[in-house]
């Protein structure tokens, strides 16, 4: 044990619910292109429509105002239309194939094998103990931007696998402060988890989508293979962030004890335009540091599929929002784990951050911070109406965050 | 109003001078132009209606002054992205415009067909606010400002053989410079886009003619194109 502070760290953080790899098969669903069980066809003029249904086993549904043309209820649809395309009372017959709408609200679903898993990018409930729309709705936030390069978001945590296929070529190699090299590579999960889900690749068919997946990551390892690291690590870890041109800091970690050296950390991110997001920290219980020294950084509690507090998720006067931080899928050493906690909450709001920051470069960390938190949903307002001590200003809302407002 | 009444009346006053003869002119027109406003591509338009003086100083030579009041707006929808929350409008708000400029004969082809320098310069102003109530935290609201000057130098050639009617055809070399500005705030949430106006084509060609009816009523009108398209119509009572 060190004769340091330990850090009540990444016990805050997580408890890596199971972080057990992940080897199921891609459960991915890609949206209907067709409809089930229903098919268009174009009848000959002299065609005896309840002939051709009885025939086929096919149910007219109704005829199109488009002269010839008629629906029809198929139980076999691809054989069926096999069939009718050579009967001779049939001119043509197709699928009737989906069409939708290019509103504003367009979405962007990446083709990630996970994505479905993602819940916390877009909850489309179905399942027991999941509310549909309970997410950050990061999926029309890319329709603005899926990142820039030029958007640095560091990870000060236990590393990361930068090899993992899905961090791979993304990662910016910092520093590792626990075995004093230039090695930052993850021995615990813990920060590979934090950083796919910042920015993990996307659309790449495989694992997961990455909030900013068009971001860099840079690792910078403070914390050792158990979790724990010290209050100067810590800041060193920031500080060196911040002279690497870090335009976000994620530090999914904290202690009880306020200390300076950690302040002053706090306050030369915010001098040096940088925007440093911290986790409140699982113990339902006050708000872990730097957290704490909110607004001078943006802090994260955690909420729940449903749209709840989760019943870790630590809070106070000094808690800005929330973001998803139960069930949550990420990459890890090796493969793919699912962890609890506001470690994981944090990096959904660093994500967003560097999404914002890839937007509107000019903004500064305490824009950004009041960006994200005013156009969060005040998911418990009908107890607690407006900002409260449990989920802030509430779960941030990216939708919210990047759809301008129109002025008539 | 009351400002352009003054503005009137001021006018007069400066150029009822004796001996000099002078015209008040009223003007309407429509111009959209083809512009830049930071990198987006689009038409700056500006309807507009004014009161413009006229002053004959020489044989050769013509000073005018006016104001206009019309509406400005984009020819699209425009998303502004570099404020903390974006907003998008094709603004369409009300606007104020002043201009002076002269005509200046400085070459006679003929007893028919002269030479005509017109030298202009304006300045439009548009302001409006907006109360925006956008969700539980996101009240608040967002001023918007649309400012330019444009310096328009024409070089025109006039057909004076007849009576009545004095059609011209020229080239106008139209430059304008401003800027398209919004400032919102949603609680304590302050932000600012600032975003430059300019012109994607600097030339115009004006076809028009001049119409007169006695000694003291006359009239005119002019379209113009390649830098976007314009139209004006005028007319003047002469004093």
């Amino acid at each position: 044990m060190r004769k340091k502070l330990i850090l009540a760290l990444l016990a805050v953080s997580l408890f890596l619910l199971g972080a057990k790899l992940k080897d199921r098969e891609p459960n991915f669903n890609p949206p209907l292109e067709e409809v089930p069980s229903r098919i268009l066809v174009k009848l000959h003029p002299d065609a005896d429509i309840k002939g051709l249904s009885r025939d086929y086993g096919i149910e007219l549904k109704r005829r199109l105002l488009l002269k010839g043309w008629a629906v029809f209820k198929v139980k076999n649809k691809g054989e069926v239309l096999r069939l009718l395309v050579s009967d001779a009372r049939v001119l043509w017959a197709e699928p009737d194939y989906m069409a939708r709408i290019a509103d504003e609200d367009e979405e962007v679903i990446p083709n990630d094998a996970y994505f479905a898993d993602q819940w916390y990018l877009k909850n489309n409930g179905g399942k027991e103990g999941f509310k549909k729309g309970a997410d950050v709705k990061a999926t029309y936030a890319w329709k603005f931007t899926t990142g820039s390069e030029e958007i640095v978001v560091a990870v000060v945590d236990t590393g990361v696998a930068y090899n993992h296929p899905d961090l791979k070529g993304k990662v910016i190699k910092g520093y590792d402060f626990i075995n004093s090299d230039e090695d930052p590579r993850d021995d615990n999960g813990h920060g590979t988890m934090v950083a796919g889900i910042i920015g993990a690749k996307a659309n790449n068919g495989e694992g997961i989508a990455g909030i900013c997946w068009g971001c860099k990551i840079m690792a910078i390892k403070s914390f050792d293979s158990q979790g724990l690291g010290t209050y100067s690590e810590l800041a060193d870890g920031i500080e060196y962030a911040i002279e690497r041109g870090a335009r976000v800091i994620n530090v999914s970690a904290g202690g009880d004890k306020p200390s300076l050296v950690l302040e002053e950390a706090v306050d030369r991110a915010q001098e040096n335009n940088v925007v440093l997001v911290a986790a409140a920290g699982n113990d339902a219980g006050a708000l872990l540091y730097p957290a704490a020294y909110s607004p001078k950084c943006i802090s994260v509690g955690a909420s729940d599929p449903e749209d709840k507090k989760a019943g870790f998720s630590n809070f106070g006067p000094h808690l800005d929002l929330v973001a998803p931080g139960v069930k949550i899928i990420s990459t890890y050493p090796g493969g793919y784990a699912e962890g609890n906690g506001t470690s994981f909450a944090a990096p959904i709001i660093s994500g967003a951050a560097g999404l914002l920051l890839s937007l509107k470069p000019n903004l500064t960390p305490e824009q950004v911070r009041k960006a994200l938190i005013y156009t969060s949903d005040d998911v418990n307002g009908e107890s607690l109406p407006g900002f409260d001590y449990y989920m802030g200003y509430g779960r941030a809302n990216l939708l919210t965050l990047f759809q301008p407002i129109k002025l008539e | 109003m009351k400002k352009g009444v003054l503005f009137l009346l001021l006018s007069l006053f400066l150029m009822g001078g004796e001996g000099l003869e002078y015209t008040l002119i009223f003007r309407g027109g429509y111009r959209s132009l083809k512009a830049k406003i930071g990198e987006k591509e689009t038409s700056l338009n500006l309807s507009l209606t004014g009161i413009k003086n006229s002053v004959l100083i020489s044989e050769t030579s013509e000073f005018y002054f006016g104001i206009s009041y019309g509406k400005t707006s984009f020819g699209q929808e425009l998303t502004f992205v570099s404020l903390p929350i974006s907003i998008s409008t094709s603004y369409s708000k009300p606007n104020y415009s002043i201009y002076a400029g002269a005509y200046w004969e400085p070459y006679v082809f003929s007893e028919e067909l002269s030479l005509v320098l017109n030298p202009e310069i304006s300045y439009s102003l548009s302001s409006h606010q907006w109360d925006v109530e956008q969700s539980a935290y996101l009240t608040g609201s967002v001023e918007g400002k649309v400012h330019f000057w444009d310096f328009r130098l024409g070089v025109l050639a006039m057909y004076e053989g007849q009576e009545n009617i004095e059609p011209y055809a020229g080239v106008y070399f139209d430059y304008f410079w401003g800027s398209v500005k919004f400032t919102e705030k949603f609680q304590d949430l302050e932000g600012q886009s600032d975003e430059k106006i300019r012109p994607r084509i600097p030339v115009e060609i004006v076809l028009g003619s001049n119409f007169y009816s006695g000694e003291h009523l006359s009239g005119g009108i002019s379209v113009g194109f390649l830098n976007g398209l314009s139209f004006h119509g005028e007319v003047g009572f002469t004093f």
